[in-house]
């Protein structure tokens, strides 16, 4: 019961710690060329924009519809 | 002077949800009236919002089902986690509040819920656990799990397939009736939204990036008097006075409902922070200067003095 509580209690320490403004913007931009650089792979790499099972309709029949 | 980016009226997010529900469907277009075009290709382009791609008239997939799509293929989804990333990091769950079909359906609940029963705040992990489940169950048992058994396929799914395919799988149909009636129930009885807040893993795919949202909602505590009417208009449960916490930038869908509610434009969604003034700094009148921040200073006045609305 007591670990219960203690976790409960640690969790919400950590849910209501106030976030620096400044780490949020820093790591921000990081976070965005990240994106864009997995979209790019994506692209071009694991060419990821044309999936055959999503253009045709054997997704939906695999789903048993 | 700080200049903020107003965020979108709130007025205007019921007209967003619905037009982003049929944009989803625009798919309809290959259904021609000389017959079904199968040739028209589906993109597989991803969308911030929760979409059934067996849908036929689905032109665009949801991020859960790709994932697991890919997990089930053995690739690694970096067109997915960009896309989740790109998006969490510009509006973050703004795309939850202002445009996902499911976020429409709960909003609709949420008019009739009774609000009675109030789940403990540890269900909220519930959605990270079906995000990390679907991968793994994915992985291992080959098939798109959370979509087949999890979710509310019957709505986005099942039925536009038997209106245009014209055969259908009664039990499937059923069991994801089952599925969003249970979903339904427990928003009825609990709050609206208890999908977004318990349940839903694209939810809690966004909120991870979403940490570090440009859109984000700015409290002013200059003005504030903690009437707490922000707290009562929140369909997510969160503490909008608490504007910088984690939970709340896990939580938050922008919707503007603590907005509108707040008698004293102390809250405002956008990307630039209203003009707080810093524990040192010396208030010397009150500037608004936020969009949103247009108030009659007699008004405010009459407020802080009084100390109610």
């Amino acid at each position: 019961m007591n670990v219960r509580k203690g976790l409960s209690a640690a969790v919400e320490r950590v849910r209501g710690a106030f976030v620096s403004e400044d780490l949020i913007i820093r790591l921000r931009w990081f976070l965005l060329l990240t994106a864009i650089l997995g979209i790019y792979i994506g692209f071009q790499v694991g060419d990821d924009w044309y999936v055959k099972e999503f253009a045709t309709y054997d997704w939906a029949r695999g789903l048993g519809y | 002077m700080v200049k903020a980016i107003k965020g979108l009226d709130p007025k205007f997010r019921l007209p967003a949800q619905a037009i982003t529900f049929g944009v989803h469907r625009l798919g309809i277009f290959r259904k021609m009236p000389e017959g079904w075009h199968a040739e028209i290709p589906r993109t597989s382009a991803v969308t911030p919002c929760l979409n059934c791609q067996a849908c036929e008239l689905a032109w665009m997939a949801c991020p859960i089902g790709m994932t697991q799509r890919y997990v089930i293929d053995k690739r690694f989804p970096f067109y997915v986690l960009g896309f989740l990333f790109l998006i969490g990091v510009t509006i973050g769950r703004w795309a939850c509040g202002w445009l996902c079909p499911m976020g429409l359906v709960m909003d609709i609940v949420n008019k009739g819920s009774i609000h009675k029963y109030k789940p403990p705040e540890w269900m909220r992990l519930i959605k990270y656990v079906y995000l990390g489940g679907l991968v793994v169950l994915a992985f291992f048992s080959g098939i798109i799990f959370f979509c087949r058994y999890l979710c509310f396929g019957a709505i986005l799914g099942i039925i536009p397939y038997w209106l245009t395919w014209e055969t259908i799988s009664w039990t499937w149909l059923f069991y994801h009736l089952g599925t969003f009636s249970f979903y339904l129930t427990f928003a009825y009885f609990t709050h609206g939204r208890a999908w977004c807040r318990y349940f839903c893993p694209l939810g809690a795919a966004l909120s991870l990036p979403g940490v570090f949202s440009m859109i984000k909602l700015h409290y002013n505590w200059m003005w504030c008097t903690k009437c707490g009417l922000c707290q009562k208009a929140c369909p997510m449960g969160i503490d909008p006075m608490k504007a910088s916490t984690l939970k709340n930038r896990l939580e938050c869908i922008k919707c503007g409902r603590c907005v509108d509610a707040c008698p004293n434009h102390c809250l405002a969604v956008g990307m630039a922070p209203l003009l707080t003034p810093g524990k040192d700094e010396k208030v010397t009148k009150r500037v608004p200067v936020n969009g949103a921040l247009k108030l009659p200073k007699e008004t405010l006045t009459e407020t802080r003095i009084n100390g109610r609305q």
